[in-house]
């Protein structure tokens, strides 16, 4: 098997054993993924790169940390979450709140398909492309990993380290930002 | 669209870096270690947590609050007021710290916070409630004042002797027409009078030698009880001993 055919998560063990070169694989599959949601996220140009390059550095320094009973995409997913949080932070123009309501009351689980009554998949991605700017940070970040990155709700809980029934409301929040966005247009 | 070129140098750069020794991976046995500092911090909070737990019902126990809600709104507004409120402060910022920690894990930060709270509130609670019929802040307690461990005596001294406003623990020395005498652990003694307004929510049927809390009004040392109620645990021994028969003393009526 070469080093292409195999798993994340058998190549993060290749690493972890000391195989460098390896690395890049994961930086090759994983790139253009962390890329787009530094873009969706953190809304900004040049600097998008220093942010996902920080993202593999920190991948690297902390790889021995990486559980192979688990699956490789949350983790660095999670990394580049924290990092991007750190960069608005740093940047100070946003408002960022850890502190989450949603997070401390059980709510109804809310399904993929009464999300998609008052919107199909199709308009929220045109209507994002428009109205992302304006949305809050959160909402902007829950939209990403759903819409663009296509992520179930169990993988965006542990990306965020949210209990999996906030992500369910909180993307139904962020869609009705999104539909208030609209009606002001 | 994203535009990729811009992306095109990042592994290039990345594996450059790790290459020439700038980045570094960090061994496996520091996040061992600091694997292990949490689930030794979180054992630390959950023992510190239980034993405040517990020593908050020894104490209210021990001033006869535990038992002042069963009479009535009085008794509730008196509880409340007698509760150990620097303590309860202190547990509160535990509990917190150890959900911090807990939150770590997945099996916590897949649930909302307030299961967890729940779960760790129970847990504490009903652990605290066996600790206390161990009766093992009372031989902590007896032992401090034996000269034993120095270090915790003012702890229980402070606290384990707190008096609640309005709330007498005593034992009945003389049963008298209209009441009784009640010495409390300090050895001094109270008449306790009854009234019609009185409440007894079990019973009123008391013997000398009979563990009792009274809610009421102190005047000089007549107690006059708006609530009476005899209670199982005995300051003298541990409440485990309090199983056994107590010697027989004939119950008389008070009247």
């Amino acid at each position: 098997m070469t080093t292409s055919e195999k798993t994340d998560e058998q190549i993060a063990k290749m690493v972890q054993d000391g195989d460098l070169q390896s690395f890049g694989v994961l930086v090759d599959r994983y790139e253009s993924k962390i890329a787009r949601y530094a873009q969706r996220f953190l809304f900004r140009g040049d600097d998008v790169k220093d942010v996902v390059q920080d993202v593999f550095l920190k991948a690297y320094t902390n790889i021995q940390s990486f559980n192979l009973n688990r699956r490789f995409s949350p983790w660095i997913y999670r990394i580049a979450h924290n990092e991007f949080i750190n960069a608005i932070k740093k940047r100070g123009k946003e408002p960022f709140s850890i502190f989450d309501v949603d997070t401390i009351f059980p709510h109804l689980t809310v399904s993929d398909e009464s999300l998609d009554k008052d919107f199909d998949k199709k308009t929220v991605i045109e209507e994002l492309n428009n109205s992302f700017k304006k949305l809050d940070t959160k909402h902007r970040e829950i939209l990403t990993l759903y819409y663009y990155e296509e992520m179930g709700y169990k993988e965006i809980a542990d990306i965020l380290e949210i209990p999996i029934s906030t992500v369910g409301v909180r993307i139904l929040r962020a869609k009705r930002e999104l539909k208030k966005e609209l009606e002001k247009k | 669209m994203i535009n990729q070129e811009k992306f095109n140098s990042i592994k290039d750069s990345v594996l450059t870096k790790i290459k020439s020794g700038q980045i570094k991976m960090i061994p496996k046995w520091q996040f061992v270690l600091k694997a292990f500092m949490v689930i030794l911090g979180i054992i630390i909070l959950g023992l510190a947590l239980l034993y405040l737990a517990s020593f908050i019902i020894f104490t209210l126990r021990q001033s006869g609050a535990w038992f002042a809600p069963t009479f009535g709104i009085n008794g509730i507004g008196a509880f409340i007021t007698s509760l150990p409120w620097l303590l309860i402060i202190i547990s509160i910022l535990f509990l917190a710290f150890l959900e911090i920690l807990v939150r770590k894990y997945s099996f916590a930060y897949r649930k909302p916070i307030l299961y967890s709270l729940v779960a760790l509130i129970g847990f504490v609670s009903v652990i605290s409630l066996i600790i206390g019929q161990v009766g093992f802040h009372r031989s902590a307690f007896k032992f401090t004042k034996e000269g034993f461990i120095p270090f915790a005596r003012p702890f229980y001294e402070k606290f384990g002797q707190m008096q609640a406003d309005g709330i007498y623990f005593g034992e009945i020395s003389q049963l008298k027409d209209s009441g009784f005498l009640m010495v409390n652990r300090q050895e001094k003694e109270y008449e306790v009078l009854f009234t019609p307004e009185t409440r007894f929510p079990f019973g009123e049927d008391f013997a000398e030698g009979d563990n009792v809390v009274v809610l009421g009004d102190l005047n000089n040392s007549l107690i006059t009880a708006d609530g009476i109620r005899e209670v199982d645990e005995g300051w003298h021994r541990p409440p485990m001993m309090n199983m056994m028969p107590p010697p027989s003393i004939p119950k008389m009526n008070r009247y």
